[in-house]
């Protein structure tokens, strides 16, 4: 009896696995340089991208206003994306989240790309002492599961 | 609109657009601000075998952006700022990788990669177009007389210079003039504001600038002699009553200064540096005369890269009178036949082979226009390369000679002394600018001269 009720826990257990393996989302990595690009196998327009670079200067993060420094190069942002036919990029909200050793900027916004194309994006910016990493994930309107999808990401990128 | 059109009359009228080709004015019935479809086909157009890789392209997209935000922000701010909220801006790199790859995933072969940067430069390319336009104006007044074409065609002409390396331009775009220290190819643009109306033309007109970088490429040269003796004589033996053998003898016996004097003249119209020079400066002084005329023929030459023929043979009369050879005479072909006249007398044969006193008449006495061969260039000889011929060795000869370059004419001149001008002006040997015809093709081929 014992073993027959192992058994089904056990069958449940592979079930519930091979569900979840088989929602999770496949991506292809095109990109494997210094910045590193993925785009979803199932739908191309949905992007992950990926950046580190090591700082040659200590970041400072306290010793400034978290909010007003995003609205300080809101501006320079949307003029230096301008060039690559982006428009109306937008902030929609932002969350600081301050760990024991870094500290963890999300941003969601969207944009109209070069094809007039609505997008949304998620930008994760993890600095630490001396480091910084970057995600960037973008969908279309059309994909509804574009940020969960990026989390999923994120959750397997960041430990 | 109206208000435009006549601003824009008032501008083409001005003097300063009066030595602008007409097909290159800027028509004020028509002005189109649409320069290009697409700058950034322009530029790679233009600046071909700069962009190797997408790699290199990104990274130029790349430079662009943050000179785009650098000056969309004070230098204040982001003193106060240099910290991680300056990297929330250095994030825009990902978005540049990604639409990169988006439009790479889309693009449809063949030459996907360049269909993809192609879709996403066309803003950056005007930007940049833009900027280097606005320098050009700047230093070259007559810019804004241009109609687009002729503004793209002098683009092209200095992006494809200014682009190597591409971070020249970048240089420029952030520190204006002082980037020429660090990127002295940048200097095309402001050189533009010299005075010289030859590198205003050469900048205006690529067909042209090409023409004059190339024209020391396909020199074709005869091995330099340290003495006379060393001419390959047979190469000539069908233009002289003496032969190779008797030649070298005579050489031997030569005036020591005679034996300078020719191996002078001979290795002067054989010098791939001296020639290519020599040509350059003739270009110079032949494009300058064109642009000082004005003549509406003479631009349209200009414009497609060639000098005139007339204006050319105008200056190398002009240069040899200044220098005091100025007992200019002419042979003439006798309607009659292949009769050579000189002064009205009858010369017999076409070649050299009776050496006639009245030839040796004429290359005694100063430079001649040979006539006989003008009839559209007759044998591919030229009227003026003997004159050109006379030109080009007569620094050297005048070095021989101690500042007596006429006792090498005489020489010639002379019953003895006729027999060197086959090898020296009329040789046989078709690798070299001792053979008339041999120079010929050069001045119409890469001189461009018509």
């Amino acid at each position: 009896m014992r073993t027959k009720r192992q058994a089904i826990m056990i069958f449940i257990f592979l079930f519930q696995i091979s569900l979840a393996f088989s929602q999770s989302e496949t991506w292809n990595q095109v990109s494997t340089g210094e910045v590193k690009v993925w785009l979803l196998n199932s739908n191309a327009d949905v992007t992950a991208s990926k950046e580190e670079r090591v700082l040659t200067e200590d970041v400072d993060i306290k010793s400034f206003d978290k909010g007003k420094a995003l609205n300080r190069f809101e501006d320079a942002k949307k003029k230096s994306l301008g060039i690559l036919g982006i428009k109306n990029w937008k902030i929609e909200s932002y969350k600081w989240h301050e760990g024991k050793e870094d500290y963890k900027l999300s941003v969601t916004g969207s944009y109209t790309n070069a094809q007039k194309e609505k997008i949304h994006f998620l930008e994760t910016h993890i600095y630490k002492k001396r480091n910084v990493v970057q995600y960037l994930h973008t969908w279309p309107s059309s994909f509804s599961d574009g940020l969960k999808v990026a989390n999923e990401f994120l959750k397997h990128q960041i430990p | 609109m109206d208000s435009l059109n006549s601003m824009c009359e008032i501008v083409v009228k001005n003097e300063m657009c009066s030595k602008v080709p007409q097909d290159d004015l800027l028509d004020c019935n028509s002005l189109d601000n649409s320069f290009l479809t697409n700058q950034w086909d322009f530029i790679t157009g233009c600046a071909k075998g700069v962009f190797n890789s997408v790699k290199d392209t990104l990274n130029f997209f790349w430079e662009i952006m943050k000179f785009t935000w650098e000056n969309a922000t004070s230098s204040e701010v982001r003193a106060k700022t240099a910290d991680a909220s300056s990297e929330f801006l250095h994030s825009t790199k990902l978005y540049l990788h990604t639409e990169y790859q988006k439009a790479y995933a889309k693009a449809s072969p063949p030459m996907k990669q360049m269909k993809a940067l192609s879709s996403m430069g066309g803003a950056i390319g005007s930007l940049v177009v833009n900027k280097i336009s606005e320098f050009v104006a700047a230093e070259y007044e007559e810019f804004g007389c241009l109609n687009q074409k002729a503004k793209s065609s002098m683009l092209c002409g200095i992006v494809g210079d200014i682009f190597i390396p591409p971070a020249g331009v970048v240089a420029l775009l952030k520190y204006g003039k002082v980037a020429v220290k660090e990127y002295p190819k940048l200097s095309r643009i402001f050189d533009l504001s010299k005075k010289t109306g030859y590198a205003k033309t050469l900048s205006m007109y690529p067909k042209l600038r090409k023409s004059y970088e190339e024209l020391g490429k396909e020199i074709p040269t005869a091995k330099s002699i340290s003495h006379p003796r060393e001419i390959n004589f047979k190469a000539s033996d069908n233009f002289r009553p003496i032969k190779a053998e008797e030649m070298k003898r005579r050489a031997d016996q030569l005036d020591p200064t005679m034996g300078e004097a020719i191996t002078a003249a001979y290795n002067s119209l054989n010098d791939p540096e001296e020639l290519t020079k020599y040509f350059k400066e003739l270009h110079q002084e032949t494009v300058e005369r064109m642009i000082a005329k004005g003549r509406p023929e003479d631009l349209a030459l200009l414009k497609e890269g060639k000098i005139s023929k007339q204006a050319m043979n105008v200056v190398l009369v002009k240069r040899l009178k200044d220098r005091g050879d100025n007992q200019f005479t002419t042979i003439v072909l006798d309607p009659k036949g292949l009769t050579l006249k000189y002064k009205g007398d009858s010369l017999d044969g076409e070649t050299l082979v009776s050496a006639p006193d009245k030839f040796r008449a004429a290359v005694k006495s100063g430079p001649f226009f040979d006539r006989a061969f003008d009839d559209a260039d007759r044998y591919g000889h030229g009227a003026f390369t003997h004159i050109m011929q006379r030109d080009i060795v007569s620094k050297s000869v005048a070095k021989a000679t101690n500042n007596n370059p006429q006792e090498f004419w005489d020489f010639l001149g002379s019953k003895k002394g006729i027999n060197w001008w086959a090898d020296l002006f009329d040789s046989g040997n078709s690798d070299s600018f001792n053979r008339p015809e041999t120079l010929r093709k050069f001045i119409g081929h890469n001189l461009n001269a018509d």
